[in-house]
Order: C-alpha cells, then structure tokens, then sequence
C-alpha cells in the first residue's frame, strides 16, 4: 500500500466468539491494526462465515480454563493497545481478565465488554442471541405484513453486525482520545442497545404521535412504493414513486394511468435491471432487489474498489475469492489475507509478546493450554445443498457462481 | 461542520457531537429538507431530523461564509451526490473544493463514483440494492422493508469511524483526506457471510424457510414471544417439551429439522397452540427457568417502558422544534465512568446560532 493504514502499529487482542465482536475487529484489521484472535483450540471446524470473520487475523490459542492461561493472556494483553470480549461479564471475571485484571498490568488499556444486555441493569447478566436481539429491540414488529406474523431482519447476524459497526467506531474513537490524553477506558456495549439506537427515529416518530407498525412495504410518503415480480426465479424490482412523479411513471412505461396495479401488469414479465434502469432514466429510484449473486457482481461496487481479493491456499479451496470490505467503503486499506487457522500464530505470540522462552511454551503446549490443531477445512457435505433445498433454506444452487470475475476483470481487478 | 441531508451523513455528526466535538449544522435558509419528510406511517411528522441532528448548532450562511466556515473545520460532512448538493444548495463542486483541515466525509445512497453514483434513491432502494432486503420477509411471500433508515443509520456508522481514521491520517501527514462512504455498501456488510456462500458455493439463500414455521415468533396469550432464537436447524425439541407440558414433542421424530419438515403439519399442531395458555412474559421466564434462551417480542412503546433501558440510561429527553419534550436513544454506547455524552436538541430552525458561531469560529464580532 502507498501510504501508512491509520490503525498501524495499534495491537489489539480480542477473545472474540460469534459474529458481532469479530465483525468489529476485521473492520479495524482493514484499517490497518493488527488483531490477534485468542480462542480455545478445543474446538470445531471453522464454517465459510469464520472464514470471512478471521480474515487478517493473527490466531491465538488458549483454554482459558486451565492454569497459566489467564498469566499468558494477561503478558499478552500488556503489549496491547485494546483488549476486547464478547462473553458475558461473569466469564471474563472469572477468568481474572475483567477490566481491571487487563488495566493492572496496561493502565491506559481500552477495554471493550461486548455482551447482550450491558454489563449492568437488571438485564445485565442475561445471555442474548443476535436474532434475539433483534425481537427484543423492536425490530420484528416492525417487519411483515399487517396481517402476518412478525418479520425479521434478513439473514440472522444484524444485530451482531449491527452492534460490530458501533464496537469498531467506538474503539476507534477511544484509541483516537488515548493518543490525546493518555487514558484508556472501558466500553460497555451491546446488542441490545445499538439495535434500540438502530430505532432512533421511530422512537421520536412515536413520540411525535405516529403509530409504528408493520405495514409490509407502504411509505406514506410516496405514491407507490414496494417490490414488484418481475422475470424469473424470485426476481423482483423495488420501487419508490414519489406523489408527483406518477404521470412520468404512467408516460416511461406507456401506461394508461400510473397507479400499482398497472405498474405490477407491466413488469410482471420484463426484465427487472432493465425496467430499473428504464426508470432511473427519468429519475424515478428504483433498483432490482439484490440477492447475494447479484451483490458479489455488481460492477458498480466493483468499480468502487468495495470488494477485496484473498488469496487462499487450503486443500481444496486454492484459489482467488472476493470478500466484502469495510462498510466504510474503498475497500481495505491493507491486503486481504486468507483466515489462518485456530492457533496457528500462538508460539510466536507467547514468545514475542508474552516473552516466554521456547521450553515454556512447549510446556504450555504440553499442558493444553495452548496448542495449533491441524489446519482446518471447510467441510463440503455432499448433497448438503439439496437437503438445504428440500428444507426450503436456499433458492437456488448457481453451478456457475464467478459472475464477479467479469466485473473484477471489467474493472483492472483481475487479469 | 456538517452539511448534511438525509439521516446518514448526519448522523456523523450526531456521533463526534456525542463524543465532545463542537458541530456546526449549515443549512440553506428553507432548511434541511429532512426537517420536512413525514414518517413511513403518516400523520405528517417525522423523526428523523430530530434524531440524526441531534447535539448540533444551526447555521445558515451565504457561500462566501460557507466556504471560510468550511476552511477552519477540522472535518466537513455531507451528501456530496447530486441529489445532496441540490437538496442543500451547495455549490456543485463543494466536495472537491471546500477545505477543511484534516478531512470531507460523504455519505450517500450509491456513493460519488461508479455506473450508479447518479441513480435515485431512497431508503428502500439502498435496502434493495444491499442485498439484506432479499433475506427479509416469509418464504413464500415477496422481500419485505426494514424499519427505517437502517441503511442510513448504519452509513453514518461507518462514515463516523471512517471520518476518524482520515483525521488520524491526516494528522501524520498534513494532507486532506477525502472520504466517499455509500448507504448501499455500508448495509451489504450485513450480506457478507452470504455473499462468500454464493462465491465459494453458488448457494442463494431464502427469506425465512418454511422450516422456522412456529419456531420463532409464537402468538402467547398476549402478544408474541421469540421461542428459538438459536439456532434453528439443530434445535432439539426435548426442552420445549417440558416446557409446554407437551410430551409428544420430544418423540424421536421432532428433534431434527428434517423429522419436523416431514411431520410439519403435526408439529405445528402440537407445538403453537399451548402457548395461548400463558403471557409472553410467563413463557421467556419459564424458558428462562428451564436454561433455554428465549427473547421477549417488544414493540416501540415497550421499549419505552424497559426496566434494562431505564436502569442504563440509554434515552435521552430532547426537545423537538414544536417545542415538545420527547425521549430517543443517545449515544449507542457506554464508556464506564465518563461523561455523559450531549443532549443539546437538534437545531430548531435553520440558522438559529448563526450569530454566535460566527463569532466563535472566526473569533470577531458578528
């Protein structure tokens, strides 16, 4: 890279877990930071979301349970500029790597506790799921149809992604008021909370009088506004028509009157990208609704630099693949490096960082406080697909799914 | 200072505002058109601006002043697209021309460059565009909306943390650092883990599969209650069994996701009906009991009865331009000990600190 990433030289070390702490990290990874992942090696396969999450990561093994693991941590921790969890307050506590176990040993150490409720209130030691969180913060009523059953935020990590954004601002902004005044400090986060702010407008709408409730996809504020069926597998156009732009709509699509209905006929058999860009001609916004195919080629974001390249070497996966960048944009600001396995960087960590002599890391090795399992694989479970089909979780299997060659090409990406 | 339309370049603002920064909003004389958009469900009156604008102080100044403004601002944020530029009536070339001293954030729909940097846009379409919306809604029913603003409140999320590593970047080095955040790209981190699914696989995944049917939000006897927000496939049904006093559903052929697929009819026979028996909150407390992880279904006005949201402090009291005390939420995070971030209410008409900012910024009397 031509200039220095702005996270350089910033450590952090995160015992991280799920999805919402891990989605944090990467972003500050791509910023340049260094992050080592500490995690027990006495563990599972990492699935393709892990992979995606541990991206840019350093891995660090520790059974926290056994003994010498929590002195490792704490020598570890002491070299770190962030030390950052998402478990639950209790565990951290009894682990002796709780807030004030870190600051003993960094006293300007920032300090991030990523739990479900907060770490106080009389909710504070309650355990929260990412989709939980999404039906405690308001989310669910708010999604459907009026006549339907609750919806829920697509996919099921929103909260957690949601609450990694605001983890990875957070984090930054403390590192930012460190270098500033030399004081680290504790943040106390949560799932809970950042999807209640995800709500702040229509706390203040409810406030105002209006009544929140779920209305499928009307907006009052617009003449026709929803997704329309359009041609093919479960391919539809999503459209917004502002009160004053109904004659443009009825003129663009040669329609007798520019109302829903009409609309729906129209495009019920047409292409969806084209009708998107017919009324985008005429400055009416409209967009084919994406599915994840439609993302991964999309040569807008392509030419946005969004997407990263990794290159990966594990058995069965050689390769070139891309992988989305921060939300920021501009994709990463250092290379996009394949996930390594669980452990794999720990000797080097204890040594360099916690200054362990290499006979007393073959005795934590020989102990199972640290160790590097053999590297791991992604299973391919065969006929997994169709049992995914038959359960009704996937729409459709593409056998050919490098549509994002051509944009990546398209874009000088790739030669 | 903050140049901002719609709810994600503002809140930016909102968010350094929150964390000490003294922020300047500038709006044309008509005013920020976001003061004037209506919520998704009517009655005339949104809160968008009252939230994203949160901790600022309004200006409204000619574009002489404007620019000297901009010119002793550490960061300028806005929505340099076309749309935002009109809708603020900024001068067309304000991204590339105002200088502040470290950094220009901008935030809109699509992003200042690429085929669809143009394209109109709205808060749907960024949910189309992402990918998330494709996920949300029943299997067997078209993509459903998100609550609002969930694009924009993320893009200013991201933005804030983007706008934080220019000014440390520019702090090396001297350089103005310009910063092009994108609604749409922001909301697609969401869709990451599927986007590496259908790179690596080819896999689409679905709106809520049939297979979830009761598995998530059940009616109670008073309203809904979340009764699996785990995981799903690999859910057993022996604990729920309990729970229900329902002894057929821990019989062998209910306790994987394909058992419960072939016998669905069944399973949903034995497994929605008894919780009619009992409130939502019983049920949470007896899973509760139990060691299963349920999740109460809350709606707005629940949260603004929340003994956690009281105890935590997490609303803040504002006053909106009617001069109306109301309650939202305020800074999404807590740092243990410190400040209590600002509540200083979204300015109530453009350019009512005008006087006092100018004296303040250019240090001379106005």
């Amino acid at each position: 890279m031509l200039t220095e990433p702005p996270l350089a030289g910033i450590r952090v070390l995160a015992m991280e877990q799920a999805v919402a702490l891990p989605v944090a990290t990467r972003h500050l990874a791509d910023a340049g930071a260094e992050i080592i992942r500490v995690q027990s090696h006495v563990r599972g396969i990492p699935g393709l979301a892990e992979i995606d999450l541990t991206r840019n990561k350093r891995q660090f093994a520790l059974d926290l349970s056994l003994p010498g693991a929590s002195e490792a941590f704490l020598r570890v921790a002491a070299k770190c500029d962030v030390v950052a969890h998402n478990y639950t307050p209790r565990v951290v506590r009894q682990f002796g790597i709780d807030y004030e176990g870190v600051r003993a040993v960094k006293p300007d150490i920032i300090y991030v506790s990523l739990t479900g409720f907060g770490i106080t209130g009389p909710w504070g030691e309650r355990p929260l799921f990412g989709p939980g969180a999404e039906a405690v913060s308001g989310h669910n009523l708010l999604i459907g149809d009026a006549d339907g059953w609750p919806g829920r935020p697509g996919t099921i990590v929103y909260a957690d992604t949601t609450c990694g954004l605001n983890a990875a601002f957070a984090i930054i902004a403390a590192i930012e008021e460190r270098d500033c005044t030399g004081r680290g400090q504790h943040i106390d986060i949560s799932l809970y909370e950042t999807s209640v702010a995800q709500l702040g407008p229509v706390m203040v709408e409810a406030e105002l009088g209006a009544m929140p409730d779920r209305i499928g996809n009307d907006d009052a504020n617009f003449a026709i506004h929803g997704v329309f069926s359009c041609r093919g597998l479960d391919r539809h156009l999503a459209v917004a028509v502002r009160h004053d732009q109904a004659d443009v709509l009825a003129d663009t699509m040669g329609l007798a009157e520019g109302t829903a209905q009409a609309f729906a006929e129209a495009v019920r058999e047409r292409d969806a990208t084209e009708v998107a860009q017919l009324l985008q001609s005429r400055g009416i916004a409209a967009t084919p609704v994406a599915d994840a195919g439609d993302v991964s080629a999309d040569l807008h974001l392509w030419s946005r630099g969004y997407f990263g390249l990794v290159e990966r070497h594990v058995a069965g996966m050689e390769g070139i693949y891309p992988h989305v960048g921060p939300a920021w944009g501009h994709g990463p600001m250092v290379e996009m490096e394949e996930a390594r396995s669980v452990g794999a960087d720990s000797a080097r960590i204890l040594h360099e960082l916690g200054g362990y002599s290499v006979s007393e890391i073959a005795d934590l090795i020989a102990r199972g406080v640290t160790g590097a399992p053999a590297p791991a694989t992604v299973p391919r479970m065969p006929g997994m697909e169709r049992i995914r089909i038959e359960r009704g979780e996937l729409s459709r299997v593409d056998a050919e799914h490098d549509g994002w060659r051509t944009a990546a090409r398209a874009t000088g990406r790739l030669s | 200072m903050d140049v901002a339309t719609g709810v994600g370049a503002a809140y930016v603002s909102r968010l350094l505002a929150e964390n000490g920064w003294d922020v300047v909003k500038a709006e044309p004389s008509g005013g920020d058109p976001l003061r004037r958009d209506a919520s998704r469900w009517g009655g005339g009156v949104g809160g968008a601006f009252i939230f994203a604008n949160a901790g600022k102080r309004g200006v409204s100044v000619d574009e002489p002043t404007l620019r000297r403004l901009a010119s002793v601002a550490d960061v300028v944020i806005g929505d340099f697209s076309p749309a935002g530029i009109a809708a603020m009536r900024l001068p067309s070339d304000a991204y590339d021309t105002l200088a502040p001293r470290q950094a220009i954030t901008s935030v809109s729909a699509f992003g200042l460059t690429g085929p669809k940097a143009a394209w109109a846009s709205t808060d749907l379409i960024v949910q189309a565009a992402s990918g998330l919306m494709f996920l949300t809604g029943e299997h067997d029913q078209p993509p459903m909306q998100l609550p609002p603003y969930q694009g924009a409140i993320m893009g200013g999320i991201a933005a804030a943390s983007a706008t934080l590593l220019a000014v440390r970047s520019s702090r090396r080095d001297g350089k103005l650092r310009r910063t092009d955040t994108s609604l749409v790209e922001a909301l697609a981190v969401h869709t990451a883990g599927q986007v590496s699914e259908y790179v690596y696989r080819g896999t689409i995944a679905r709106r809520e599969a049939r297979i979830k049917g009761g598995l998530r939000m059940v009616p109670a006897s008073d309203r809904f209650v979340y009764c699996a927000p785990g995981a799903v496939s690999s859910m057993r049904m022996d604990g729920v069994a309990v729970l229900l006093d329902e002894p057929r559903l821990a019989e062998e052929r209910f306790q994987t996701a394909e058992g419960r697929m072939k016998h669905y009819n069944e399973f949903i026979a034995l497994f929605v009906p008894p919780f009619k028996r009992k409130t939502a909150q019983e049920w949470f407390e007896g899973a509760e009991a139990l060691h299963m992880t349920f999740a109460l279904v809350q709606t707005i006005e629940d949260l603004f009865q929340c003994p956690q949201i009281e105890a935590r402090e997490l609303l803040r009291t504002t006053e909106a331009p009617d001069g109306r005390q109301i309650r939202m939420p305020g800074r999404p995070f807590r740092v243990v000990g410190g400040p209590r971030a600002a509540t200083k209410p979204a300015p109530a008409r453009p350019g009512i600190h005008t006087s006092e900012v100018l004296t303040e910024w250019f240090g001379e009397s106005h």
